[in-house]
Parts: C-alpha cells; structure tokens; sequence
C-alpha cells in the first residue's frame, strides 16, 4: 500500500508515493529507489531519464527533514492537512528576518512610498549588518518593529 | 618556561591552541560564556572557567573576567587566538601588568599596528609601498565627506581601528556617501568601540597577497611565505590558499622583503602577517600594504601544509624567551594548500543561520585537515562568528589540491544548521579559479550564478530521500539528542592531523 508524502521546499510543493524502497513523485518521471547503505545514509537511484546514483544522509527533526545529496544541501517541510502548505510569496519572505536578530535602524514610516531595492530596516545579527529592502514599489502600510527589538524570522518587519 | 596556558578564545582556533599544547605537555585552560558551557573547547582543555553570559561584551571581551580566570589558574601565558581580544593591546598591557604572558607581540607594537593610520604612516617611513588614503582628522560628516572627494572615488571606508571587515564599505559615488558613514561607523563603534573612520583609494580588481612573518626575542626575522586570500566576500575571507598562484619569482622576493621591513620597523615579534593588495599581473605587478595583522591568521593552517612547521608552537617557544625554531634556509614551500571557511551561512540567501547540528561528520584521508570547533548535536548560536569550521586541503599541485577539496566538499556531512559548503562547491568549480582570473570582487561580481538552488536532478533526488525517510520513520532525531542511528555524538578532535593520513608523494 503506497503511502502519500507531501514536502515543501523552498521553491517547490513535493507530492510523494513511497511503496517500500520506491519513491514516486508526482510530476516527475520514472521511478526513484532508496536504499540503506549505512546508519543515516542512503543511496537514491533513478531509473529515468539518464540511470543516476546519488549517495546521500537525511535526518528529521520535528516538521523538518534535512537531506545533504551529492554536495547539496535542501531542506524540506512536512506537509499535513492540519499544517498546509502556506503559498508565502517571495514578497512576503524578504520582509521578514531571516534569523533572530536586532533592529539598528528603521528608514520608513507607514504611508511612505518606497521603491523596490530601498532599504527598510536595518538588522544585526551575528556582528553582521543586514538590510532588509523593498521587494517592489510600494506605500508603506505598517511598521512592525523599532530599533533595539529582538525580531525573530516569519514575522514581517514591514507591511505594504 | 610556560606550564599552564589559558586560551582566551573559543571555537576551533581554541581547540587548535589546546592541541599545541597537548604535544607540548603544557596544561589547557579555557573560558567558556553560559552559552558555551556545551562546547567542544570546554571538554578538550584540561581545565575550564566560566567567564561571563553570552554577549561577547560581557565574556570574551571582558579583560577584568579573563585576567581574573587566569590568575585563579595559575595560567604563566594567555593565547588570544584571532578575533576577540587578539589584537587589543589594553588586553596584551593588562597580562603584562598581571605577570602574565600574552602569547603575541607586546602591547605596544599592537597598539602601533593595530591603527591603520599608524602603521601605515610607520610602514610608509621605512619605504614599504602603500596605497593612497587618509584618516580626518575631524571626524565630521562634512569633513569625512572632504577627505572623500581628495582621496577621490571609488573608494574604502574603514574602522581606524579594526579588521575583518567589520565597519568597512566601499564607495562608488558621493551618492552613496552619507549612508555608508553611518553604517560604517556603527559597525564600527560597535565591533571596536571606536568610531573613527579611515579613507582609502580603492584599487579596482586587485588580488589579497599576504606575508606570513615570524620574530623571536634574539633579533630573528623570517618569513614563511605568502597566501592569496583573494577570494572574499564583503570584505571576509572565504577561500585562501598558499602559494599565491600568480606570483613571479621576482615579485615573491620583492613582496616577503617588503613585509620582513614593515616588520623590522616596528621590532614585531610573535607570529604576524602583513597584508597587501597586489595589482596587475607578471614582473610589473605592484603592490600595496594594506595592514598588519599582529596575531595568529584564522588561514595560518595552509602556511602549516606548505612548510610543515607548527605556528602555534612556534609562538609558545618565541613566547617562552626561546629562539625560533626555524631560521629563513629552513623555511620551504612544498606542494600547494587551499582552504575554505565552512560557515553556518544559506548558500543562497548566504545569510546566517542559527540552529542544532542533527549530523555532522568531517571529511577524512590523505592531504585532508579539518579545524573545527563544534560536534553533532550542539546548537550554534547567533551569539558568535558563524564559522563553524576550516577545511583544509594539501596536495603536491595546485590543481590537485583543487580537485581533493571539491571531493572533501562533497562528502562533509552537516545537517540541522543551512551551510556554505554547495556555495563553496560551486565557486570552486569556475573555471576562473583554475586559470586565475579571479579578484577580490570576483564573487561579487558572479553572485548570481554562484548563490543558486540545487540543479533539479539532485532537488528531486532529495525530495524523494526525504519523503522515504518520513514515510519509514528513519532518519528521525529525538529533541535533545544527534540523528537516530548515529554512533554516539560526533567526535571532538583536538588534534586535526590525525586525519591528514600519510603524505602520499
């Protein structure tokens, strides 16, 4: 009996079928087989188009599933119904921090216009300045933060 | 005679030091802040003293909290490492002043180097070339803004006081100007707890070439050749290398007499390196000193492979009142080293990033070094610098050490926190590196094809490993534990040669 699968990635919604050692993906041709090579470590070989293996180490933690495969990295979401995959735009993604991290500074004020590339907000993290810039032209429609606030990732410093 | 060294530092260049001193048969002492008490460094050294929270202002920057750990050990010397308080000479003064000895030049000659202004006005008396700047001395914007227009565009703003990259911006236009005073000066006043800003002609498409240089106490002065460190990123080092690849002979003599006389002038002793920018290429290359870094390089393990003598040791002896242990005929370049600063940063955002290591697992065989300061496991924090460890390779050809690299890339295993190590991957494989046709702006300029996603093969090969784990159960990491299946935690390696293997030519 297959069982379903479904992972988000950065860029992509991933729909699996995993039938003992084999791994369809939706979309995708042929037919993907995983075998255990050693503690944490698989080798994934595909059959289509060109016959290609790839040895690889995948851990799980919590929603998470990090897999490291032929010198890359990608890190995927668990996908349930109680947790679906959340179209966040790109837009959306670079207002937001992408890790814990101070506000030095704030150049914008709600009902400002702002034209893509400017730079919002100011961030420090790890004794790095980090600009947070404008996606797109647009007006300012909230300020989400002030300088000294520890701000965490997912939550948009800027609203347009 | 040094028994007891407390090393003022954390990390890898920690446990690099605790090593040195395990084959010297001197006692370790570390520090360690609340958010380290975890920490590699702490289980390898002998003894460890907690210093201070987290913030590094209030641990590895606190002298008061050092000198007070060190005297309550009865430590005889203290290692800065790099970073931290390496190059601060109130710090070097406060050892001195405590009976203590600083393992690196005396305080004076760091505070004398450690200005840009200083040593490059100290440098350029002796007749070490240098490139054209200022540092106002009214610190105004309009002033700042003065010195700009004379020193004349594009052009480097700099921390007076300060090094790796931090408070540094370059700029192109008057334009950009008023923002990048700011910015620099905040980072500035932040990293070094002094704002004074430095003004500097930018060379366009310069390589780094720097000088590995070493003094003792009895009047020797040597060098032990040169890095390239041209490969950087917002001005921090990603990949370095030893020999420069593109030095003639000529240029080799011209640029390592250059730094033993920046030393010379100002009685350097200790370990040292003395940074120029070179410009142009074959015989007619010129070059320019940039600074002088008067501690231990993050880099110094690919001068290490070349030469095959230990910096670290050499800093106890020299630091001991001993003799160096190598005169200028002793020192020779075999073969060729890279290496690549493996660090907890998206390669494609190339942000930092904090988070817990499911699975780490270093490269291993011939030719292959890693200095690493975390194991599987432990959490990296966004306390501290997000390098997380070197990689180091040596082989008898340059394009040999390229090739182990790659392959050593690729079989590193970090999972839990996103790395650099596709990025690395993918700048290594330019052709550009190989013919070197490559700048200090090199992967600026080649961002875009640089910091990318997986190619599709390999991202759908991964969603289908990661969607047979989910479905299997496997792979599955308990809270507070490293990956199921694992053998225990990661090893902690206070002596990366073990992995080196035999010399295989």
């Amino acid at each position: 009996m297959p069982i379903p699968v479904r992972l988000k990635s950065d860029d992509d919604v991933w729909t699996a079928e995993v039938d003992g050692e084999a791994v369809h993906l939706r979309d995708v041709a042929g037919t993907f087989a995983v075998r255990r090579i050693a503690p944490g470590r698989w080798r994934v070989e595909s059959g289509a188009p060109a016959a290609s293996a790839l040895d690889g180490v995948a851990a799980v933690s919590g929603d998470a599933v990090w897999v490291s495969l032929a010198g890359e990295l990608m890190v995927f979401d668990i996908v349930t119904d109680a947790r679906p995959a959340r179209a966040a735009s790109r837009a959306q993604d670079a207002l937001t921090p992408p890790m814990s991290a101070t506000v030095v500074r704030v150049n914008v004020k709600p009902g400002e216009r702002v034209a893509a590339g400017d730079t919002l907000v100011v961030l420090e993290a790890m004794k790095m300045e980090l600009a947070i810039r404008a996606p797109d032209d647009g007006t300012v429609k909230a300020v989400n933060c002030a300088v000294g606030d520890l701000v965490q990732p997912g939550v948009a410093l800027v609203e347009f | 005679m040094i028994r007891r060294i407390l090393i003022a530092n954390r990390g890898e260049i920690a446990l690099r030091v605790i090593r040195a001193c395990r084959d010297l048969g001197i006692r370790a002492i570390a520090v360690y802040s609340e958010a380290d008490a975890d920490a590699p460094h702490v289980a390898a050294a002998d003894e460890a003293v907690l210093i201070g929270p987290a913030p590094a202002t209030e641990s590895y920057l606190k002298i008061p909290a050092i000198i007070d750990a060190a005297r309550r050990t009865a430590a005889d010397a203290v290692h800065p490492g790099y970073g931290f308080l390496s190059e601060n000479a109130a710090f070097a003064g406060a050892c001195e002043a405590a009976g203590i000895i600083f393992i690196g030049p005396p305080a004076a000659v760091i505070s004398r180097m450690g200005s840009k202004t200083g040593a490059r006005d100290a440098v350029r008396a002796a007749g070490v070339p240098v490139v054209p700047g200022e540092t106002p001395r009214s610190q105004s914007e309009s002033d700042l803004l003065d010195a700009m227009r004379r020193v004349g565009y594009p052009l480097l703003l700099k921390a007076a006081s300060g090094g790796g990259g931090k408070g540094m911006r370059t700029v192109r236009a008057e334009a950009e100007a008023g923002e990048a005073i700011g910015a620099a000066r905040r980072e500035a006043e932040r990293a070094f707890a002094a704002g004074a800003l430095y003004v500097e002609r930018l060379v366009e498409r310069p390589r780094h070439i720097e000088v590995q240089i070493f003094g003792d106490t009895h009047g020797s002065l040597v060098h032990l050749f040169e890095r390239d460190c041209t490969l950087q990123r917002r001005h921090q080092k990603v990949v370095e290398e030893a020999p420069a690849p593109t030095l003639t002979a000529g240029v080799r003599e011209r640029i390592t007499q250059a730094a033993l006389l920046a030393a010379r002038t100002v009685g350097y002793v200790n370990a040292g390196t003395v940074e120029f920018l070179l410009d142009g290429e074959g015989d007619q290359a010129n070059f320019y000193f940039l600074e002088m870094n008067t501690r231990l390089q993050v880099e110094h393990p690919v001068t290490e492979a070349v030469t095959g003598f230990d910096l670290v040791h050499a800093q106890i002896a020299v630091a001991s009142g001993e003799r160096l242990p190598f005169s200028q005929a002793d020192i020779t370049c075999r073969g060729h080293a890279l290496e690549c600063r493996i660090y907890a940063e998206d390669s494609v955002r190339l942000l930092p990033q904090a988070g817990r290591l499911l699975r780490y697992r270093e490269p291993e065989g011939p030719g292959i070094r890693v200095d690493s300061g975390v194991r599987e496991g432990q959490t990296v924090t966004v306390h501290y610098d997000p390098m997380l460890a070197k990689l180091i390779t040596h082989a008898p050809t340059r394009d040999e050490a390229i090739d182990r690299m790659l392959s050593a890339l690729a079989s590193y295993e970090i999972l839990g926190v996103r790395h650099n190590i596709p990025f690395l991957r993918r700048l290594l494989a330019r052709p550009e590196i190989r013919t070197h046709a490559t700048h200090t702006r090199f992967i600026e300029e080649h961002l875009d094809e640089l910091a990318r996603p997986a190619p599709p093969d390999v991202r759908q090969a991964a969603a289908a490993l990661a969607a047979f784990v989910v479905s299997t159960g496997a792979g599955k990491v308990a809270a507070d534990g490293p990956a199921a299946g694992a053998a225990g935690r990661g090893p902690v390696r206070p002596d990366p040669w073990q992995s080196l293997g035999p010399i295989v030519w």
